[in-house]
């Protein structure tokens, strides 16, 4: 569907567009003045003023017509429009959530006014642009939406207004502002191209195999995917937006930001196939995955451990654009979805949990079973959701591996980065679930806690989403994926006879493996009566002091306090160790990818 | 492969697996004593052990244990019959990681220090042999044209001579696997030593009797995908009996070698293990293999 809204509107984006760009000048000179100079207010000013320059003299004075109209200016398809459900319902979902979450939040902080008018207008305003820029056609309207994102996150992370927030808040704006140049850049190579255009789709059609000369915007359009999808040398952004509230990670992570990254990439993917460009991509994406995978393995910080996984799983989806087959994209499409999903939940119910103990690492949440039975049960189930087959996380991580060795000799490196990024993923996932499942045998059942309907209800609505999600994966796949890589140009990816996914490679038969899945876990864990006298103090050598008690009697005869801790391994699969690595590694990359595309 | 067909072989595969993995067990119990100087219990004594523990009172911790033992056996089994009827041979591991998932979570689910080291110790065995098998898959699916075991047996001729440093891979999995010494650093094979049995301290009777069971499941199992690489129409026994030299070779390691420590095993079976898979992918992807 094509829709192009009268020229007046051009104007009006035009105009906010550099609105925005000068209210980011205004926020880094007032920082500059009030803090004195530091690195982020410095570099907010530097790269906004790069960023925006350039787009100015493109726009004012060397483009034809001020604004420069494009047709069709919005352009919806089924890509489009599973994005747009992904925004309008998870992100509903998260705002409803947050409306108790803020109110416990604001408790908490005892705050005298309220500030949740700012933080419900800047969440609204967040879904809004997400849907503008998953419709948007041409160039700027893009640019313009892609701001918008930028500005919301930046005033959500500052939201508390603590030293740290503002601090963290400039960090993700000046990273995402790199992104900005990079999209400046592309319009102007674009429209300086042979095909003298900045309609995305018009792009997308011609290709950079039948026009070489596109390589290099594409590629920076890919620069701007990666730094809203906080990709390494970016991941510093996205870490520090965990001090914002919970909803505020819950949004950024599961349905907006940094899927507009994956989503420009995965749209534009069409556009390199073929090229040296799609092959770095997906080296790039494997890189990323098996780096925030080891680096999970050592926080404490639940929402650190989920913010990493985060970051891999977009180093996934980007991997799946670069493999740039049926079989990868369509995965990567469903990975959006289910991402999502889960990530969001998770997210929530981190945030559900620090209402409940005040504390967000995984060390405090050992046991937490017997205290929050139902929250944890759930989260433990999320976990699940993002860690194991059938569920669709791992489903589209197969389809990846399946569709990996199509890339050629590079597949090598790939795929061994892709295992070793899975095998550290367990791990990470496993040593969560094993905390908050960790305590002393008692013999009765633990008691629910109280429900609170706008934490719980929408809890059990995302989990459920999951797990009804993955069971209907292959209708799911019929219904907007196929059509999605058909209008991309691309064929079918699977054959769903029985509900199976069927590629030419491989089956994967979901339904089933629930059906197992259930039998295997789900009935004995309903089904087990057991009885007190069944119940057995653990194993201490023979020094128990009672059931139930955390103490054991030491040779001294003494009651001491039993204490068991998570591994983290910190000095070995430390960010302090790793990072001064990674970081460069991350960085000579990006480079890479620029000198390939301009030199071959 | 017909429908009656597959459901016969997933029934055999459900009921032989079992009876010949315990009888393994009795062998190598049995060689293990003669190596040591013992007679050694009959060959069936691990049938009698299983009886016993299943006839014990039921002592368990918590019900969550009692749904992960069940989740692991059950599992397992799936993984099995992936086999039997010819499916996705990177579904199935999958599916194997997942029940290696709830093995390690039920052990976790208990506040005792002998279970939380040695479910921590097995996630490290996870990381280690985890991408070894998953990535063998890769150079059999490029040589047979894809992920299904049934692509194997239409592939015509065997995988062996192209894929042997793959193979040589597999073994390195297959110790961590059947929790051998020098690899079994997660569950002491005999009791009271250090970690006491580690990962499986907290489980006892009925419940420990579904794991045992789990574990043949599984040593048959992954005897199972070495013999892929042997699957042809002539010599056809060699598919049989490649994989149990493979196992009595096991047998004499575990008894030449002390327990090695976590950090050894996992540049052991990321530095030799997986470069020696990833060497074979790139040379099948040049042809050269």
């Amino acid at each position: 569907m094509e829709y192009s809204p009268s020229p007046a509107w051009d104007w009006l984006i035009l105009i906010f567009n550099y609105a925005i760009l000068a209210y980011f000048l205004f926020v880094a000179i007032r920082n500059l003045t009030q803090r004195g100079i530091s690195l982020h207010n410095i570099l907010t000013i530097v790269l906004t003023l790069a960023a925006g320059i350039p787009l100015a003299i493109f726009e004012f004075s060397w483009a034809p017509h001020t604004p420069l109209e494009v047709a069709p200016v919005l352009y919806i398809d089924h890509l489009s429009i599973i994005m747009c459900l992904i925004i309008s319902i998870i992100g509903s979902l998260i705002c409803v959530y947050a409306i108790r979450y803020m109110k416990d939040h604001e408790e908490h902080l005892h705050l005298e006014k309220t500030n949740q008018p700012r933080f419900f207008f800047y969440m609204l305003i967040f879904l809004g642009a997400m849907n503008g820029l998953v419709f948007s056609n041409n160039l700027l309207w893009l640019a313009f939406f892609w701001e918008m994102t930028t500005l919301c996150c930046y005033a959500l992370i500052r939201h508390d207004e603590t030293q740290i927030a503002i601090t963290n808040s400039f960090r993700a704006l000046w990273m995402c502002l790199v992104g900005s140049i990079g999209f400046s850049l592309a319009i102007i190579f674009f429209w300086n191209s042979p095909l003298h255009t900045i309609s995305l789709i018009d792009i997308i059609n011609s290709g950079a195999i039948a026009y070489p000369v596109l390589l290099l915007p594409l590629a920076l359009l890919c620069l701007a995917g990666f730094t809203k999808a906080a990709q390494t040398p970016f991941q510093g952004w996205l870490l520090g937006a965990m001090v914002a509230p919970t909803p505020v990670s819950a949004l950024l992570h599961s349905s907006t930001m940094v899927k507009a990254g994956v989503y420009l990439v995965l749209r534009i993917a069409p556009a390199f196939q073929g090229t040296h460009l799609s092959t770095l991509v997906t080296i790039f994406g494997a890189f990323v995955f098996l780096i925030t995978a080891i680096l999970a393995i050592s926080q404490t910080e639940g929402k650190r451990v989920l913010a990493y996984s985060t970051i891999g799983n977009l180093g996934l989806i980007i991997l799946c654009a670069g493999i740039n087959t049926p079989l990868a994209i369509a995965c990567g499409i469903m990975l959006i979805i289910f991402h999502a999903i889960s990530k969001g939940l998770l997210f929530l119910c981190a945030g559900a949990v620090e209402s409940h103990i005040w504390s967000r690492d995984i060390e405090d949440m050992e046991g937490l079973t017997r205290g929050l039975p139902i929250l944890t049960g759930i989260t433990i189930a999320g976990i699940i959701s993002m860690l194991v087959a059938p569920f669709g996380v791992l489903i589209t991580k197969w389809g990846a591996i399946e569709a990996a060795p199509a890339i050629g000799v590079w597949s090598t490196l790939v795929l061994v980065m892709l295992m070793l990024g899975s095998g550290a993923t367990t791990i990470f996932w496993v040593k969560w679930m094993g905390r908050l499942l960790c305590h002393s045998p008692v013999p009765e059942r633990a008691r629910a806690e109280p429900m609170i309907p706008l934490y719980h209800g929408i809890l059990l609505i995302l989990i459920a989403a999951a797990i009804i999600g993955s069971i209907f994966i292959a209708p799911i796949y019929n219904g907007v994926v196929a059509p999605a890589l058909t209008e991309a140009g691309y064929a079918a990816a699977f054959t769903t006879g029985f509900w199976f996914l069927k590629s030419p490679v491989g089956i994967f038969a979901a339904w089933p493996l629930f059906v197992v899945a259930a039998l295997a876990l789900v009935i004995p864990l309903l089904r087990a009566e057991l009885k007190p006298e069944e119940s057995r103090a653990a194993y201490l050598c023979g020094e128990n002091v009672e059931i139930g008690a955390d103490e054991f009697i030491t040779m001294s005869d003494e009651r001491t306090e039993l204490k068991t801790g998570g591994f983290y391994m910190e000095a070995a699969l430390g960010e302090k160790n790793l990072d001064r690595f990674f970081i460069p590694i991350g960085v000579a990359f990006l480079i890479v990818i620029f000198v390939v595309v301009i030199m071959v | 492969m017909s429908t009656s067909w597959a459901i016969i072989s997933a029934i055999i595969a459900v009921i032989a697996t079992p009876l010949i993995g315990g009888l393994l067990r009795g062998v190598d119990r049995k060689v293990t004593a003669h190596l040591q100087g013992r007679i050694g219990p009959p060959i069936i004594q691990p049938f009698y052990d299983f009886i016993k523990l299943l006839g014990k009172k039921r002592m368990v911790a918590n019900r969550f244990q009692m749904a992960c033992a069940w989740g692991y056996l059950i599992l397992i089994i799936t993984a099995v019959v992936f086999w039997a009827i010819r499916q996705d041979l990177l579904v199935l591991l999958f599916i194997l990681g997942f029940a290696g998932v709830c093995l390690v979570l039920g052990a976790l689910s208990v506040k005792s220090p002998y279970s939380q080291i040695g479910g921590h110790r097995e996630l490290l065995q996870l990381l280690a042999y985890e991408p070894i098998l998953l990535l063998a898959a890769i150079p059999i699916a490029l040589k047979t044209g894809g992920f299904l075991i049934a692509d194997i047996f239409n592939y015509g001729q065997p995988l062996l001579p192209d894929l042997w440093i793959t193979f040589l891979a597999l073994l390195i999995a297959l110790t961590i696997v059947m929790r051998k010494s020098p690899l079994d650093i997660s569950s002491s094979e005999h009791a009271h030593q250090e970690i006491v049995r580690g990962v499986l301290s907290e489980y006892s009777g009925p419940y420990l009797a579904l794991i045992e069971l789990g574990h043949w499941y599984e040593t048959v199992l992954l005897l199972a995908i070495l013999g892929l690489f042997w699957i042809v129409g002539g010599l056809w026994w060699l598919a049989i009996v490649i994989p149990l030299v493979c196992w009595f070779a096991e047998l004499i390691v575990d008894n030449i070698f002390a327990r090695l420590t976590w950090s050894w095993m996992l540049k052991f079976s990321w530095g030799i293990g997986v470069t020696l898979i990833a060497l074979n992918i790139f040379f099948v992807n040049l042809g050269w293999m």
